[in-house]
């Protein structure tokens, strides 16, 4: 990540959790003032509804100064490529020179848009020449090349989230792409490929994320995005069934046969333990993006679990997950709260701080969640060690 | 984070005790499951909703109607006593639930009041060709729904602007500024392009809009300058290219004159008010 943003961002941090401590009442209003001014920022950050603003009115903006000239000039296919080729550049250089280096700008969504925009004119100048000469299949593999690199460039460069989701996206979809551009006959093995390739980027993932105290932040989010976009790619795959021809082919099994004996109990078994398998990694290494893939996968197994294993009729297995779900949530409320201080080991089911998205702040949350139930407001007397409704594990009170 | 809560509790901005808590937290020595437990409990909930009305939709024939409807509305009933009698009365400030529970019945409730209007209808018809009466949303296109869109929001903006002066739970505000703002927006960007009352339906869509970004900046939830900025610009672009007769040049240079202008006006609009603080 560029050095600017590799040191600006501690700051940033430490001044967004400073709200998060007040919001929960963990710290006074005057010691969260006091925080914001030692640890003041020198990244230029906008509010968060102001970025999406500005975001989408800067792409508006440009995309209508590239297509003016095009249109005034009626320029041609090469005329289009070489417009794009002009604007590419271009756009990276405002973002990163003026804006970035020059005026300190922190996701403020201008700059974002305008290096996005920078990758996709470049893959349209490279793709265009190729599919107007007649190579369709190389001018968008070309193009797809082009966008899986530039999303991965923008992530490591400067630790955006949504360009690491992006290269994930393109990279899912390569091998597709390549069987369609290389003639392959064997879509299966493109899902094979696929899925070794999300093992392989998940692992990756995770082994950078053992020294996440090390990392800045954009870094983090962005490998944080990685290792959940893998992990969301394998249990679909398996879920999905997406090898069950190619086994059939390679097993050699007759095309009348039903099944094959061992690849569908399988992929049921992987499909009930792998959300098990997030929630055994979450609660041991106390990772909460593991525990939400854990929680939602969960569900979401229950819900398509009965496609394979017929255990009785969608109505009464919804209706029986259901009460287990909530039963076993309220169980689990219980049994923390009857805990030592309100803690079973370094659990507590009490909220400590305000949760926090890729960065998106109390209000932004609240804006698009307005009516779902359980969402706390500020409460003044905030979290008690040592005493009140709960206990703090083990934390002296008296503050 | 570590070595800032250091140098914080050092430099006496945090006390010992908050610093220790706050290494605890960040160190992951105390996690909290407050949030994924809730996520499970909601999941349990729908899931059970969902499962119960197939049941319902599975045993329909056998049943009767008058008895499922019967046991919706007891069950709807049930949820909403148990709310009423475990709520403590009403007071004007925000409350605390009582139990873990408390907010998960309020919402089965709730969602067995939607079944049992669902169900009246599909059964009874007693809208009949007017049954989408029952979703707003879904007829906002339609111009006797937008009317009632138009009503619909502009009385939730009220009744949060009046509960808000008489000090009725004010904490409700947010809830019934966004949907309200939302609905009322929308209502109007949607009347923008109807012929003869056009004119009449940007110009309220510009006074709501003018409110809502006014709100933005004075209660600083820049939300509300999202919402009044999209939807203005979406009725202003309709209204427009309905009333121009420009080529094709003309709509470019009008996209890129605006989205500049617009983009000026955020940057001068969060000098001014420094909107991440």
């Amino acid at each position: 990540m560029i050095a600017l943003y590799e040191t600006g961002e501690h700051r940033v941090a430490v001044t967004e959790e400073s709200g998060r401590w007040k919001e929960a009442g963990l710290i006074s209003p005057e010691q969260a003032a006091a925080v914001a001014e030692r640890y003041r920022p020198e990244l230029v950050r906008v509010n968060f509804f102001i970025r999406i603003l500005l975001a989408l009115f800067t792409a508006l903006g440009v995309v209508a100064l590239v297509a003016l000239p095009a249109v005034i000039l009626d320029v041609e296919e090469l005329g289009m490529s070489l417009l794009f080729l002009i604007s590419a550049p271009i756009c990276a250089w405002v973002a990163d020179r003026k804006l970035i280096a020059g005026r300190s700008l922190y996701r403020c969504g201008a700059e974002e848009v305008l290096l996005i925009l920078a990758v996709s004119f470049f893959a349209l100048a490279v793709a265009i020449p190729l599919i107007d000469g007649g190579a369709e299949r190389l001018g968008g593999l070309a193009a797809h090349g082009i966008l899986l690199a530039g999303a991965s460039l923008l992530a490591v460069r400067y630790g955006y989230a949504l360009a690491a989701f992006g290269a994930m996206v393109a990279l899912s979809a390569l091998p597709f792409h390549l069987a369609d551009a290389m003639h392959w006959q064997q879509v299966n093995l493109a899902r094979l490929v696929l899925l070794l390739l999300l093992i392989a980027t998940g692992i990756w993932a995770q082994l950078r994320l053992r020294h996440r105290e090390k990392l800045p932040r954009g870094s983090l989010w962005s490998l944080e995005t990685v290792r959940l976009a893998a992990w969301a790619g394998i249990y679909l795959d398996v879920n999905l069934y997406a090898h069950r021809l190619l086994w059939r082919e390679w097993l050699g099994s007759s095309p009348g046969a039903h099944e094959i004996p061992w690849t569908d109990p399988l992929c049921a078994a992987l499909t009930g333990l792998f959300p098990v398998a997030a929630l055994v990694l979450g609660i041991g290494r106390r990772d909460r993006a593991l525990l939400w893939f854990a929680v939602l996968s969960g569900i979401v197994s229950i819900l398509t679990l009965k496609y394979y294993v017929h255990l009785g009729y969608l109505a009464e297995e919804l209706t029986a997950a259901g009460l287990f779900l909530a039963g076993l949530a309220f169980a689990l409320m219980r049994w923390l709260r009857t805990g030592i201080d309100s803690c079973r080991g370094a659990f507590t089911a009490e909220p400590l701080l305000e949760p926090r998205l890729f960065g998106m702040d109390a209000e932004a949350l609240a804006a698009i969640q307005p009516l779902a139930p359980g969402t706390r407001a500020t409460e003044g007397e905030g979290f008690h060690p040592g005493g009140g409704s709960f206990g703090g594990g083990g934390a002296t009170g008296g503050y | 984070m570590q070595e800032a809560l250091n140098d914080l509790e050092e430099s006496g901005i945090l006390n010992p005790d908050q610093g220790a808590l706050l290494r605890r937290i960040y160190g992951r020595e105390l996690f909290s499951v407050y949030w994924e437990l809730r996520l499970l409990l909601y999941a349990g909930i729908l899931t059970l909703t969902t499962g119960l009305g197939l049941l319902i939709a599975k045993y329909f024939a056998s049943i009767g109607h008058l008895a499922l409807l019967s046991a919706i509305a007891l069950g709807c009933a049930g949820c909403f006593a148990y709310c009423l009698r475990r709520g403590g009365g009403f007071s004007p400030d925000k409350l605390p639930a009582p139990d873990a529970a408390y907010d998960y019945v309020l919402l089965l409730g709730c969602l067995l009041l939607g079944t049992f209007q669902g169900y009246l209808e599909l059964r009874y018809q007693l809208l009949a060709q007017y049954w989408n009466l029952w979703l707003l949303g879904g007829g906002l296109w339609d111009s006797a729904l937008r009317e009632n869109a138009l009503v619909f929001g502009a009385l939730l903006v009220a009744a949060g602007a009046i509960q808000t002066r008489r000090g009725w739970k004010r904490h409700f505000l947010p809830v019934h500024l966004h949907l309200g703002v939302n609905v009322l927006l929308a209502a109007l960007v949607s009347g923008v392009g109807s012929r003869g009352i056009g004119p009449a339906y940007l110009t309220g869509l510009l006074l709501a809009g003018f409110g809502s970004a006014f709100y933005a900046q004075r209660a600083r939830s820049f939300a509300f300058l999202l919402y009044a900025l999209l939807y203005g610009y979406l009725g202003v672009t309709i209204f427009v290219f309905d009333n121009s007769r420009w080529d094709v040049e003309g709509f470019i240079f009008y996209f890129l004159v605006t989205s500049a202008a617009l983009v000026t006006s955020l940057v001068a609009f969060h000098r001014r008010f420094r909107s991440a603080e």
